[in-house]
């Protein structure tokens, strides 16, 4: 019997050794690293770095993770191959082990060594390479419109922009003509804005579940200027600060970031949300900086240090869109506990002055620029505009389509622009609710193609939504 | 005891309690083994189910179940084996697992073989020509719920996982299809370009996903998504059919030894047509042990017994029964020759027969007399009756004992402490003069045994003052309609209801709704202070409502499965609710109490967890539940004659003892399932053996715990041997199981140890008796085991008694000892206890000898002996 174990243990041995014996010398930067950026950088790389490990350079790879080092002088003890074989826990990659052939690379490249024919601390995996993915194209049989998720409406009254799924639309607001449509995003854009001096319009997205941008777009050419690449999911809000130096964002990574604006650098990162960033807005005076998220908090910092000064509690579900009021002495937040609710604020210390609702999620609010009104729209259908001065409603406009996603004030304060899931934009007037005009509408009713139950094409070879670099 | 007590303990321990684990006795003979199993018998014919097959539409999908017919009878899966030729492919396809998908209108056929046998199948197909969307609230939901994105540990946690969140699977759809479309900007699904959907690319790990691989690009699930996508994304419409119930196949089935059977599930919906559901269904085994089950559906057997396999799809349950017979060898003529006293036997045997287990043989008169007392009345038998009961010839002397128990002052003791367990009655929720009223109004019901769907009634339709009105308590413990709704359904119907106070029940039938339909019948009870401050008086209110929190509106109070009031109604809806429940109509009211009555008598369920009645937990006996029923209902809820009946069968009666054949049954009463003495039960039997009441604060002296009024009596023994303290309605607060704090309470405990000493007590009342030592050895078991000891017994104690009356030899010094001659190997001899060397140094000090001291504590000893012999603590 120990006679049996010992030749068993032996044979082993030879087995393990005799590929290595044959081996070419593996190369890092061509072998190892492909399939790091294939399998690993969509969570380890160096803006996310789950569990700390992230394999954008060789250093980082060396370095290991919380959990230590990852590599070893022998295959067998080197944490990442027992990840990769799945004999310590988690198993890696999530989405199921490698291939063979590649673990018995790795296995290769540690047994000689571990070692990188690259400097340790060149970046292997960019930081922005965000791994293109394919999906299966499906069709689409029943026409429909993406939602009008944001709108900006610049101060001269020239431009409405209409925020949808990878594309801005810009119209007249007055005549209601398409001027241009900006191409380029890589998912749905979730926030719109026009620069304090109106010479830019940011455009904020980015590809879920991989990164956000914010598109920086020239008002006099509509060509596109800076991208602002940072957060690894969505940025869902992003606001200039008043002197237009600064831009701050936030995203479904739960952090809110500061950005500059004359050099594209990040500045800084915000990181006390304990959940998804849905809303950011400087103040006025651009001194303080507000932010909402799904942890159900409104949060108030210094922009400055950076350091939160307080949390105004209150609601009870996620935050979705807050706004501040002209003279930036009060804030208002809205969210999906249906609820409306304006905090009197200053530099120290904010309490809630006053709580409206709607009947159902509260999806944005905004105020006018004359200060009287107060607009917020709801998954209700409604959108309701409210009298600062005394918190009531003054006009409710209802069964608008499938409800209504965003909302924006004309610069003379005399109109509102709602944007719908069902992809509508119209434009009501504030003083008795009227319609003014349809500026998006439903694609003309189309009767439902009737295909036949085909099973869905597999990926086609390009990407479908490759974002850009 | 002193410490000297303890060395003697130790000894005579040694010798009683491996003979007093129960009374020595040969195992019975194993039946007379048949032949060895023979090898199974060889498939005639095979049928395919369903049995009536209609494609409707190009969504309709349909498994089909092939089943081998052998020559003896007996049934066999054979859908994995089968082999499916498409006679029509122009009509519809087939794959080669057995699923049918429709191409064209018109009637199909397909050809399965099996075993050499084959058979032609005819499918129509109907509806081609017009293509149905997928149904969100049908559909979408399906896929969700089965891929796992709603259950609880992810998406379906009541606080989502970052950040996406679904109701627990999908108990709301609109909730769901408003999250998935409008929540965080419309970021799971892109309407205009439904490929690259963030739910898509996350379910096939497109991108990462903590939660990992969902299905992949090419499967059903991915297709159904797509599909439901490009068509719009229609949402939960009120046009849309509803399921109304699940069809299984097959629904019962007798399996052998590492079988495999694949189940097939069918939807039935409200507009009449039939979808295959068996992808989308979710399984599970209630007995992992006997049979376990894929996510597909597919069965296989792990060991014998019985199982159900909970299916689960929307809304709806159902179940289906697997039987795996033991691999015992068991002639069928044995079972001819069981005997039968009553209806119970019969339906037991039956069972068994089918799981191939033989019943133990009929206890003998004493182990049947000390069991008839503790579940009768909670209390043992003195030496006297015993004697009586043995010298008693008649035939029916033990049907005679069961009147007379049922009829004894401790049988309305005992049995309101029982369903004070039930109601709760406790000072703490209840102030003691509340608890005081609760607990005479409750000892009246049982001394009168007043049925018991009255009794229930009462509760519910109690009004008055607290302190006047016994069951009007009942609204004190329960405050809130949610709180009563619990309690109510617990306790009187064995629902456990408390899942679908915030979503549906996760593995039952019961919904949201239904559970704040009910909450509206009990949501106008007013309370408000009586004369005393403590008191609190109430009263029916006029009005007053529950929201479902869904809508924020009252829903029309409706009891489970049940009408609806009528919006205009008067009645008070108490009344309306207690009609309902206490009713021979209402099975879960029937079955709960019928169960509980066995439970108590048997050990174990019909169905367990004993307050635990859900379509998917049915009865082990299904039968004998229902035939229990109807004889509870036919005698007016008269407990005492269920419990005349349970007492009667010979099922009731048989020993505690195994037989091979039935070792391993745990649960179809083969044998009377031992099981150890309540907490109060147990008090009592040692206050009674040692002579030595109890003394329970602010109660008269030699009151019993089984006569306590409630359990906030403070009792240390009683609260480690599991009392409940009488806080939620659940079966489960009683702990029966042992720990250590027991063992040494009662090896080592005050308690105990005082007991047994004290001056006055039974080992003292006894030696001072004229009694000989054989006849107080005799009385000690008649009172403790309730039986005459054995030869061996009285020859083992004879010996420690002389022994103990031997005065010690002088102890030999420390080096000496090495060469002792082994005292323990063998005290039977006494001779031997003497110094082997009596040139061995002399002893240090002697204690004295004292010959009444050591008679005093041999006898002592004996009785912790017995004390501590499983036979005293356990009911067998």
């Amino acid at each position: 019997m120990r006679f049996l174990g010992m030749s068993l243990a032996t044979v082993a041995m030879i087995a393990l050794a005799a590929p290595a014996a044959h081996a070419q010398t593996v190369s890092f930067s061509k072998e190892i690293v492909p399939i790091f950026r294939e399998h690993c950088s969509q969570c380890h790389n160096s803006r996310q770095a789950t569990g700390g490990f992230s394999v954008s350079t060789f250093a980082g790879i060396d370095k290991g993770g919380k959990g230590g080092k990852v590599l070893a002088p022998k295959p067998e003890d080197s944490r990442l191959v027992k990840l990769l074989e799945g004999t310590a826990q988690p198993k890696m990659p999530p989405a199921g082990p490698l291939k063979k052939e590649l673990i018995a690379k790795i296995r290769t490249w540690i047994t000689q060594g571990g070692k990188s024919d690259v400097d340790a601390n060149a970046v292997v995996v960019p930081e922005s390479s965000v791994p293109s993915i394919k999906v299966p194209v499906i069709k689409v049989r029943v026409p429909s419109l993406p939602e009008a998720t944001a709108l900006a409406w610049s101060k001269d009254n020239k431009f409405l922009a209409i925020g949808g799924y990878k594309v801005v639309t810009i119209v007249d607001p007055t005549s209601g003509k398409v001027i241009g449509e900006l191409k380029g995003h890589s998912d749905k854009i979730h926030d719109l804005h026009f620069s304090p001096d109106g010479k830019w319009l940011a455009a904020a997205g980015g590809p879920p579940a991989q990164q956000g941008e914010v598109k920086l777009w020239d008002t006099a050419t509509w060509k596109e200027g800076r991208t602002l690449v940072g957060h690894s999911d969505y940025i869902y809000s992003c606001s200039f600060s008043p002197d237009g130096k600064q831009m701050a964002t936030a995203s479904y990574d739960k952090t809110v970031k500061l950005w500059d604006l004359t050099t594209g650098a990040e500045s800084k990162t915000l990181k006390d949300h304990a959940d998804a960033v849905y809303a950011v807005a400087y103040s006025p005076d651009g001194k303080l900086l507000a932010t909402g998220s799904a942890d159900r908090s409104v949060k108030v910092w210094d922009v400055g240090s950076g350091k939160r000064i307080y949390t105004l509690a209150g609601h009870t579900d996620m935050v979705f869109d807050l706004s501040w009021n002209q003279k930036g002495n009060q804030l208002t937040s809205v969210g999906a506990d249906k609820t409306v609710r304006t905090y009197n604020v200053n530099a120290q210390a904010g309490n809630q002055a006053r709580v409206s609702n709607h009947d159902r999620t509260v999806n944005a609010v905004a105020y006018s620029p004359d200060g009287n009104m107060m607009a917020t729209v709801s998954d209700d259908k409604s959108c309701k505009i409210w009298n600062t001065a005394n918190g009531s409603a003054t006009q409710t406009l209802k069964d608008l389509g499938d409800g209504l996603i965003s909302v924006e004030f004309s610069p003379d304060s005399k109109m509102v622009a709602v944007g719908g899931f069902d992809g509508t934009v119209r434009i009501f007037n504030t003083a008795d609710g009227k319609i003014v005009s349809t500026v998006i509408d439903l694609p003309k009713a189309a009767a439902p193609v009737a295909a036949p139950v085909a099973p869905v094409k597999p990926a086609p070879a390009k990407p479908t939504a490759a974002p850009k670099k | 005891m002193a410490s000297l007590g303890k060395t003697t303990q130790g000894r005579l321990a040694g010798i009683l309690l491996a003979s007093v684990a129960l009374p020595a006795s040969a195992a019975p003979a194993p039946a007379k083994r048949a032949a060895p199993a023979k090898p199974a018998a060889p498939v005639v014919s095979i049928k395919i189910g369903p049995d009536k097959i209609v494609l409707d539409g190009d969504k309709s999908r349909q498994r089909l179940l092939v089943t081998g017919v052998r020559a003896d009878g007996t049934e066999v899966d054979l859908t994995s084996k089968a082999k499916f030729t498409n006679g029509t492919p122009n009509v519809l396809r087939v794959s080669p697992d057995g699923v049918a998908q429709p191409l064209a209108d018109g009637t199909g056929v397909v050809k399965v073989s099996a075993e050499g046998k084959s058979v032609d199948v005819k499918i129509a197909t109907k509806n081609l020509a017009t293509p149905a969307p997928w149904s969100f609230s049908n559909h979408v939901i399906s896929v969700l719920s089965k891929s796992g994105c709603s259950m609880g540990a992810c998406h379906g946690a009541a606080a989502g996982k970052n950040g996406f969140r679904l109701t627990l699977r999908g108990y709301d759809a609109d909730l769901d299809y408003d999250r998935l479309l409008h929540e965080a900007g419309g970021r799971r699904l892109q309407k205009t370009d439904p490929g690259n959907s963030l739910l898509l690319k996350k379910a096939t790990m497109a991108v990462p996903h903590a939660g990992g691989l969902r299905f992949k690009e090419n499967s059903l699930e991915y297709r159904v998504l797509a599909q439901w996508m490009s068509g719009g994304m229609p949402g939960p419409s009120e046009k849309d059919s509803t399921l109304q119930r699940l069809e299984v196949l097959p629904a019962e089935r007798v399996l052998t030894d590492k079988a495999e059977q694949q189940l097939i599930v069918r939807g039935h919906f409200s507009d009449g047509h039939t979808e295959d559901v068996t992808h989308w269904a979710r399984y599970s085994s209630n007995e992992e042990s006997v049979a376990s089950v894929d996510e597909q559906g597919k069965l296989k057997v792990q060991g014998s017994g019985e199982t159900a396999v909970t299916i689960m799809y929307l809304d709806k349950v159902t179940f289906a029964r697997v039987t795996v017979p033991f691999p015992n060898a068991i002639a069928a003529s044995e079972y001819k020759k069981l005997r039968s006293q009553n209806y119970i036997d019969g339906m037991v045997n039956r069972k068994l027969e089918k799981l191939r287990i033989l019943p133990s043989d009929l206890a003998s008169d004493e182990e049947f007399f000390r069991r008839a007392y503790l579940d009768a009345i909670g209390t043992l038998p003195t030496s006297a009756e015993v004697r009586a009961f043995m010298a008693d010839k008649s035939p029916i002397k033990r049907s005679r004992l069961i009147d007379q128990l049922l009829d004894r002052p401790e049988y309305v003791d005992y049995w309101t402490y029982k369903w004070g367990d039930l109601l709760r009655v406790n000072r703490e929720n209840l102030t003691e003069k509340g608890m005081w009223v609760m607990y005479s109004w409750l000892k009246d019901s049982v001394a009168n045994n007043k049925p018991w769907d009255k009794l229930i009634h009462e509760v519910v339709i109690a009004n008055g003052s607290n302190f006047e009105t016994g069951p009007s308590n009942f609204y004190r413990i329960s405050r809130t309609p949610e709180d009563l709704t619990e309690t109510v359904s617990q306790a009187f119907l064995g629902i456990r209801v408390q899942c679908a106070r915030c979503h549906n029940h996760p593995f039952e039938k019961w919904t949201q709704a239904d559970y704040y339909k009910f909450a509206n019948l009990l949501s106008r009870v007013n309370r408000k202070q009586g004369d005393h401050p403590a008191d609190f008086i109430i009263t029916t209110a006029s009005s007053g409502e529950i929201n479902f929190p869904k809508t924020g509106k009252p829903l029309a109070p409706a009891p489970y499965d049940g009408q609806p009031m009528a919006n205009d109604s008067s009645q008070d809806r108490r009344e309306y609710l207690a009609d309902w429940l206490a009713s021979p109509k209402n099975p879960y009211f029937v079955q709960s109490i019928v169960n509980r009555v066995w439970r108590h008598f048997l050990g174990r369920g019909l169905i367990e967890p004993v307050d635990d009645l859900r379509a998917t937990n049915p009865a082990s006996n299904d039968e004998l539940m229902q035939a229990m029923s109807k004889d509870l209902v036919d005698h007016k809820f008269d407990l005492k004659h269920l419990m005349r009946t349970i007492m009667n069968s010979r099922t009731y009666q048989l020993t505690s003892r195994p037989r091979p054949e039935n070792k391993k049954d745990d649960r179809h009463y083969s044998r009377y399932f031992v099981r150890r003495l309540t907490a109060e039960q147990l008090l009592d039997a040692i206050s009674f053996v040692t002579g030595q009441p109890e003394k329970f604060a602010n109660l008269p002296a030699g009151y019993r715990a089984i006569q306590l009024p409630d359990t906030r009596v403070a009792n240390y023994f009683l609260d480690v041997f599991g009392r409940p303290p009488r806080q939620i309605t659940c079966d489960c607060e009683r702990a029966q199981e042992p720990n250590m704090a027991q063992a040494l309470h009662l090896i080592n405990g005050q308690g105990v140890n005082q007991k047994i000493s004290a001056n006055g007590g039974f080992v003292d009342t006894l030696l001072k008796s004229p009694k000989k030592d054989p006849e107080i050895i005799e009385e000690m078991y008649l009172t403790c085991f309730g039986r005459f000891p054995t030869r061996q017994e009285l020859d083992a104690a004879d010996q420690a008694i002389r022994e103990a009356m031997t005065p010690p030899a002088p102890k030999p010094a420390e080096p000496a000892k090495a060469v002792e001659p082994a005292k323990d190997a063998k005290p039977a001899d006494p001779k031997d206890a003497k110094p082997a060397d009596p040139k061995a140094a002399k002893p240090a000090e002697a204690p004295k000898f004292d010959p009444v001291v050591a008679r005093r504590q041999v006898f002592e000893d004996l009785l912790w002996a017995l004390i501590n012999g499983k036979e005293f603590v356990f009911n067998h």
